[in-house]
């Protein structure tokens, strides 16, 4: 039951995707009611493989709606035929072979559905058409994935598989979970950046968007998916991954801690400066605590200068206005007694003058 | 009154002010020997504090620089590229420094080291209270308070002893009012010197230095009009910053020379690290929080490992300390007593500080209508360069929160009876019913007469399995056997501060990163294996030395290599045969070669019977 929500997760986009001699596969699976997929990978006979996303990527994608989508290249066949195969696996689990058909402008669209018995996935008769075209969306929303992107910089990623114990490794490739990422080649063929043929110790460079940490996935023909693993990023603006094949589940694992190089990088792009704390609401928080700080101190100092004027200045003054009052009152009652015995003075002598 | 005045140190006859000196040795002294209780039964035979910190690197480092100081860059760690071991274990220069004069065993140096650190902490909060005006009786209690702190207790325990050498604070403290109110160029000195020695111990030390300064001179610059730059107090400063600036300029060489930028560059986001170490913030009710810290704890990993973390974070501060604390900034002073303000300020601010980068309280952020509260510790991460250095534990501030609480306090009681009793119960809380076990942990050295006999064999390196990456415990282990058979080995500390260079080999042998895999540890079948071991034949390794209690590693080390040529409780031997040259990959069964390592049999004494 794809049907509606495909056309409206899949957005209609003028430009044309298969360059010429080229096949575009798109697969849509809709994993709503059974919840079984982890990170499915589309792959295909003698091209890319390609990671099916539910994070808004492609233009019109619903992030986390359960409906992943994939679409890939790949070079038309010498003799022109009338589908395509392709494989579908999610980490361990071989969800088998499909056959996509293609239409006369070298395109070709699957609907398929998720079910509980075998087999896992099958075709979504019930789903409309697929619009024309698809696009990457140029701001994915890879949040709902678990890998959303900090900042709008890149990392580039030194990639290296040890795969001399194991020896799982033959025909390659390495595929990072993360919007419009394609799958990039694990070579070991003494061509840079590899540094020598056949030492089982499989490389790639990459460039991806810098996230908190990046899911990568390693498969290989005829095995398909070898292992999942996630990875934490430094700070730096280039790093080196060194992973490991094993031969038994997870099927690769972080050799040792990813490696800085390159300088480091803020998540702000700021080039080395500390630029902790993300967004405007830490910046305010910075300069109220720096605020709070310097009026501790200019209040403290104020009331002190304050205190000792008072206490240098003013309290002098009214102390001596105090002894002036006292002396004014015992003046008034002693006219008031003189006043009493003998009569003559007014009030108001000449003891009420004027305040010192 | 001026606080020049305020601040006044107290007078007293100088026999009494010795003898007051003495009983206060006296009674710190005996603290420490029942906080550490009972390594001082057993002063050589064991070290306090947990198997599983870094306890018995610390061990190496003294044995390092009695014995091999001049290899800064030692090709002991590493193997055979070499490690940096000021970049390693750099954080305390002063006790290697000092301790390596001492003809003693290292076990010894290092108990009577962190003893020596808790009395000069404890009799220098003592001194610190007297001089914030209270009376020598009740100094007992901020020495208490400070001494038996559940914060320094546990970083004794977490082997974290050049934190404990905060205690050089409080002198320091002293040497600054000095400076201030009686200015001299000895004061200058002195204060420099101690800010040195606790600098020295650790860079923390540094920023907290920095805090106890700002808030005791923007105290005095807010409370008073008179300048503060006059002549007397100009030339102490002139002679405190000749001084500082010497010791500073050689801590600077050492550290910048030897990875600082690069430790500087891995710690600029650790503020915001999620999950958080348990150990990077002070949660607000934890500073009267009795419950025992749990330990190891669980630290999920952004690569979806647990990573067991064996550090974990004290700070409660004990409820009669707090009460008495919270009675002493509030009670009436007398006329002409000295000012608390700048020691109830240097709590609230370690306590800000040590929170982190935003409040939590239980455990939990505190939420504000949808907004987390910042903290100014990342205000000071994103204004201070070099912050960042302290920002991975920011709950290590507490030092100086432990220090002002003590100095409150002291002003609680005045009369001898009242502070004999506080100082005793303060102690006993503390030692009690805080959350360190008591007796205190210790770790028994390993003896092993497979390392001996290691010792006296021929030069070559030594493949020590396992050393689970970064896992302290794995570490320790291998670098107190090196400490015995004295020969390099292929590990030697944290990786990642290690670097690139160091940790080579475990990229380019997958057996070595086979046995030095954190979680996951599948070690290669008997053939790659032979062809791995082969490998490091050639770059110089002669034995695999692997742990008993590995039963893993020991199987796949009788399959790879045959039975073990020594083997005791603790460590089993192996001597490397040479690869054979046409085919690497082809089993080998003949004996270890002899050109360079003894054959087992002639190794006497402690031979395998199994």
């Amino acid at each position: 039951m794809i049907g509606p929500l495909v056309l409206a997760l899949i957005a209609l986009h003028p430009q044309a995707l298969a360059a010429t001699g080229q096949l575009t596969i798109r697969i849509a699976i809709d994993d709503r009611v059974v919840h079984r997929l982890v990170a499915p990978v589309l792959e295909t006979t003698g091209g890319p493989a390609a990671l099916f996303a539910d994070n808004g990527v492609y233009t019109g994608d619903m992030a986390g709606d359960l409906i992943y989508f994939a679409q890939v290249s790949i070079p038309a066949p010498a003799v022109p035929a009338d589908h395509v195969t392709v494989h579908i696996r999610d980490n361990s689990v071989d969800f088998g072979e499909f056959d996509v058909p293609l239409k006369p402008d070298g395109r070709g669209d699957l609907a398929l559905k998720t079910r509980t018995g075998q087999p896992a996935i099958v075709v979504d008769s019930a789903a409309p058409p697929m619009p024309a075209s698809t696009s990457v969306s140029a701001t994915p929303v890879a949040a709902i994935e678990g890998a959303g992107p900090t900042a709008a910089d890149k990392i580039i990623l030194n990639m290296q598989v040890d795969d001399r114990t194991a020896n799982r490794l033959h025909t390659a490739h390495l595929l990072v979970d993360q919007a419009g990422a394609v799958a990039a080649p694990l070579r070991d063929d003494g061509v840079a950046p590899d540094e020598q043929a056949n030492d089982g110790i499989y490389v790639c460079q990459l460039t991806v968007s810098r996230t908190q940490t990046v899911v990568v996935n390693v498969f290989d023909e005829p095995d398909g998916v070898i292992g999942t693993q996630s990875i934490f990023l430094p700070s730096s603006s280039e790093a080196t991954v060194h992973l490991q094949t094993l031969s038994v589940a997870p099927g690769i694992a972080l050799a040792k801690e990813p490696e800085g190089g390159g300088g480091a990088s803020s998540p702000t792009g700021g080039g080395g400066t500390t630029e902790t704390g993300s967004g405007g609401g830490d910046r305010v928080s910075q300069i109220l605590w720096v605020f709070i700080a310097l009026f501790a101190v200019g209040f403290t100092w104020a009331r002190t200068v304050v205190g000792q004027r008072w206490a240098t200045e003013v309290k002098p003054v009214l102390a001596r206005l105090e002894r002036w009052l006292d002396l004014q009152e015992v003046a008034a009652r002693r006219r008031r007694v003189e006043s009493g015995h003998g009569a003559g003075h007014s009030e108001g002598g000449p003891e009420g003058g004027a305040p010192p | 009154m001026g606080a020049v005045e305020a601040l006044s140190p107290p007078t007293a006859r100088p026999a009494s002010r010795g003898r007051l000196f003495a009983l206060q040795v006296a009674f710190a002294l005996a603290l420490a020997l029942a906080l550490t209780w009972p390594m001082a039964l057993h002063p050589i035979a064991s070290v306090v504090g947990i198997a599983h910190a870094t306890v018995l690197c610390h061990l190496w480092v003294l044995w390092w620089a009695k014995e091999h100081l001049a290899d800064v860059y030692s090709p002991l760690l590493f193997f055979p590229n070499g490690g940096d071991v000021i970049e390693l274990y750099g954080s305390d220069l002063l006790s290697p420094l000092l301790l390596r004069w001492i003809p003693a065993p290292v076990s010894l140096l290092y108990n009577g080291w962190v003893v020596l650190l808790l009395v000069t902490g404890g009799v220098g909060a003592a001194r610190l209270a007297e001089r914030a005006g209270a009376t020598a009786a009740a100094s007992f209690i901020a020495l208490a308070v400070y001494e038996a702190a559940p914060f320094l207790q546990h970083e004794l325990l977490n082997g974290t002893s050049e934190l404990l050498a905060a205690g050089f604070l409080s002198w320091f403290a002293i040497a600054l009012l000095d400076l201030l109110d009686q200015p001299t160029i000895g004061a200058g000195v002195r204060a420099a010197l101690w800010g040195l020695a606790a600098a020295f111990c650790s860079v923390y030390n540094l920023f907290f230095l920095a805090v106890i300064a700002s808030v005791i001179l923007l105290h005095r610059l807010a409370t008073t009009v008179d300048p503060l730059l006059t002549a007397p107090r100009v030339r102490g400063l002139l002679a405190a910053a000749l001084v500082a600036g010497a010791g500073l300029g050689a801590l600077g060489a050492a550290h910048l020379g030897h990875g600082a930028e690069h430790t500087l560059a891995a710690r600029e986001m650790a503020l915001e690290q999620e999950p958080p170490l348990p150990d990077s913030y002070a949660d607000l009710a934890d500073w009267l929080n009795p419950l025992p810290a749990e330990i190891p704890a669980y630290t999920p990993m952004a690569h979806g490992e647990l990573f067991t973390y064996w550090t974990t974070a004290t700070i409660h501060l004990g409820f009669v300390a707090v009460g008495l604390a919270a009675f002493g900034a509030l009670r009436r002073r007398a006329p002409g007593a000295p000012t608390l303000a700048p020691w109830i300020l240097l709590v609230l601010v370690g306590v800000l500080i040590a929170g982190g980068p935003t409040l939590r309280i239980g455990g939990h952020v505190v939420d504000v209508a949808g907004a987390t509260i910042s903290l100014p510790a990342r205000t000071l991460n994103a204004m201070l360069p070099g912050f960042s250095i302290t920002a991975p534990h920011c709950y290590r501030y507490a030092s100086v929160v432990v220090l002002g609480v003590a100095v409150l306090a002291a002003q609680a009681v005045r009369g001898r009876l009242a502070a004999a009793a506080f100082s005793l119960l303060v102690a006993s809380e503390l030692l009690f019913v805080s959350p360190v076990p008591w007796p205190a942990e210790l770790v028994t050295l390993p003896t092993s007469p497979v390392l001996v006999t290691l010792g006296d064999m021929p030069e070559g390196a030594v493949l020590t399995a396992p050393t689970e990456a970064d896992d302290l415990y794995a570490l320790g282990r291998a670098m107190f056997a090196q400490t015995v058979h004295q020969k390099p080995m292929q590990d030697g500390g944290i990786h990642a501060r290690a670097g690139d260079v160091s940790t080579a080999l475990f990229g380019d042998n997958p057996l070595i990163a086979a046995l030095g895999a954190r979680g996951v540890r599948e070690l290669p079948g008997p053939v790659p294996s032979r062809r791995w071991l082969g490998d490091l034949y050639d770059k110089g390794f002669r034995y695999l030395l692997v742990d008993t209690a590995a039963a893993d590693v020991l199987a796949w080390a009788q399959l790879s290599v045959g039975q073990s040529a020594l083997r005791d409780d603790l460590w089993a031997l192996w001597l490397l045969p040479a690869p054979k040259a046409p085919s690497a990959d082809t089993p080998s069964t003949d004996p270890p070669s002899t050109d360079a390592v003894p054959s087992a049999a002639s190794v006497p004494a402690t031979q395998e019977s199994r």
